[in-house]
C-alpha cells in the first residue's frame, strides 16, 4: 500500500462530494454531518476503495464511526490492507 | 447460517420503537388482529363516512380541502375525506388481517393488476424493484406477491409486518432502515445492492424524504425532493423499476396497479442523467395518483406537501405539459 489512503479519500470525496462545493477538506473534516455525502455515494467510495486498494470491507465494517472524517476511513483502509502492504 | 437467514432472523428481533408511535399500538394491536377483514373493513366504513367523526378529524379535513381546491379537484369532499381516513388509519390492522384471509377472500378483497409484467421479468432473470409511494394501500403488494410464492426484501423504517404478526412473513426480509433520526444507512443500501446483485426482489418507497441524494422536481405545483436511491440502485444493478400503487375504496376493496418498468435514457448518458430522467418519469406518476384520488394521500404526506415552496404558475405549468 503505496499510497497514503488519507489522501486518496480526499481526492475521491473531492471529485464526488453530493453537495458543500465550497467547504474545504482536511483528514478530519466530518463526511456524514457536513451533508458531503450520502449513503449511495459511501457505497461507491466503498467500491471504489475496494479496487483501489484491493481490500474487502464487509457490512460488519459500515458503521458511522468508520466513515465519521477521511482520517477514519483511511484507518480502516489500513486495518483492512492485505499484510505487508 | 446463510446470508438470508442470518437477514430473516436479524429481522426477528423487537424492533427499537422506544418512544417511537409504533409502541402505542402494543395492546391495540392484540385486540385488533382478532377482527377479520370483511366485518372491520364495514365497521370502518361506517365510521369514516359518519359526520361526526368527520367533525373531530376536521383540521385533516380543511388540509385536504385546501388541497383539492389548490389543484381544481371537483370530487365530493365529505366521500373523498372518508377514503382519507379510511387510507390513513389502521394501516397495519389491514394488513394484518388481509394476511389472515383465506385466499378466496383475499381474491375478493384485493385486485392485482400488471402481475404478467413482473412476472416476465421474474421468468426472465431480471432483479426487480418494486418502486411503491408513501399513498394509498400500496403496501398490501407484498401480501399478494408473498402469496404467488415470491421472496421479497424490504427497506422500512420498521419491520412493522413482523411487529403486527402478519402472516406468510417467512416470505419477507426487512431491511430495517431504523428510527427516522438515524442518517447513515450504508450497510442497509449495501444489502438492498446485494439482493439485487443476486437477482432478488426489492420493495422500496420512492418518495423517500430521507438522504442528500437525488433532486428536487416540480410536483403539483411545488417544489418537492426525490431520493436518487431508487434510480441509482437500479442503474447499478440492472434491475428493472417498476412503480406499484394501492388504491383502497370505502368499503376496504383494494386494487393494486403493477406499472410497466421505467424507462432508462437510450444510449450512453451519463448516471446523473439517467437518475434524472427515472425520477422524473415516477414523479410523473405521483403527481397523477395524487390527483385521481387525492382520498388516498398520507395525511403525513399531505402535511410535508403543504410546507413545500410553492412555484411560479408557469413553472407548474410546464412541468405539467
Amino acid at each position: 500500500m503505496n499510497e497514503i489512503p488519507e489522501n486518496v479519500v480526499l481526492e475521491w470525496v473531492r471529485v464526488n462530494r453530493t453537495k458543500v462545493p465550497s467547504l474545504s477538506l482536511t483528514p478530519d473534516t466530518p463526511l456524514q454531518g457536513a451533508g458531503l455525502l450520502d449513503s449511495l455515494a459511501f457505497l461507491q467510495l466503498v467500491t471504489f476503495l475496494e479496487q483501489r486498494f484491493g481490500i474487502r470491507i464487509d457490512e460488519d465494517e459500515m458503521e458511522p464511526g468508520n466513515f465519521r472524517d477521511a482520517r477514519a476511513v483511511a484507518d480502516l483502509v489500513r486495518r483492512l490492507g492485505p499484510p505487508g502492504g | 447460517m446463510s446470508k438470508a437467514q442470518a437477514d430473516a432472523a436479524a429481522s426477528k428481533k423487537p424492533p427499537s420503537i422506544a418512544g417511537d408511535r409504533l409502541e402505542r399500538f402494543r395492546y391495540l394491536k392484540e385486540i385488533l388482529a382478532l377482527v377479520p377483514y370483511g366485518p372491520g373493513a364495514r365497521l370502518l366504513s361506517l365510521f369514516t363516512g359518519s359526520g361526526l367523526v368527520q367533525a373531530v378529524f376536521r383540521g385533516h379535513k380543511a388540509r385536504l380541502r385546501a388541497f383539492m381546491a389548490e389543484q381544481g379537484l371537483k370530487e365530493p369532499l365529505k366521500a373523498t375525506f372518508a377514503r382519507y381516513l379510511t387510507c390513513n388509519y389502521l394501516a397495519a390492522w389491514r394488513l394484518s388481517a388481509l394476511s389472515r384471509c383465506k385466499q378466496a377472500d383475499f381474491d375478493r378483497w384485493v385486485e392485482l393488476r400488471g402481475y404478467e409484467i413482473f412476472q416476465a421479468l421474474r421468468q426472465a432473470g431480471r432483479p426487480v424493484i418494486l418502486c411503491n409511494s408513501h399513498y394509498g394501500s400500496g403496501k398490501t403488494i407484498l401480501l399478494a406477491l408473498m402469496r404467488r410464492g415470491h421472496d421479497i426484501h424490504s427497506l422500512d423504517r420498521q419491520d412493522v409486518f413482523s411487529y403486527f404478526g402478519i402472516q406468510g412473513q417467512g416470505r419477507l426480509i426487512s431491511i430495517n432502515l431504523g428510527p427516522r433520526e438515524q442518517g447513515f444507512m450504508l450497510k442497509q443500501i449495501v444489502r438492498a445492492r446485494n439482493v439485487l446483485a443476486d437477482g432478488g426482489i426489492l420493495h422500496i418507497a420512492g418518495d423517500g424524504l430521507r438522504g442528500l441524494s437525488g433532486k428536487p422536481l416540480p410536483f403539483l405545483g411545488r417544489e418537492r425532493h426525490f431520493p436518487g436511491s431508487v434510480a441509482e440502485l437500479g442503474i447499478a444493478t440492472g434491475a428493472a423499476i417498476l412503480p406499484v400503487f394501492g388504491s383502497l375504496d370505502r368499503n376496504g376493496r383494494i386494487r393494486l396497479d403493477i406499472l410497466p418498468p421505467l424507462a432508462p435514457l437510450a444510449g450512453e448518458a451519463a448516471r446523473e442523467d439517467q437518475v434524472a430522467h427515472i425520477n422524473a418519469q415516477y414523479c410523473a406518476f405521483l403527481e397523477a395518483r395524487w390527483k385521481a384520488d387525492p382520498g388516498a394521500i398520507f395525511k403525513s404526506e399531505l402535511n410535508i406537501y403543504a410546507g413545500l415552496p410553492k412555484l411560479p404558475a408557469d413553472t407548474s405549468k410546464a412541468s405539467q405539459a
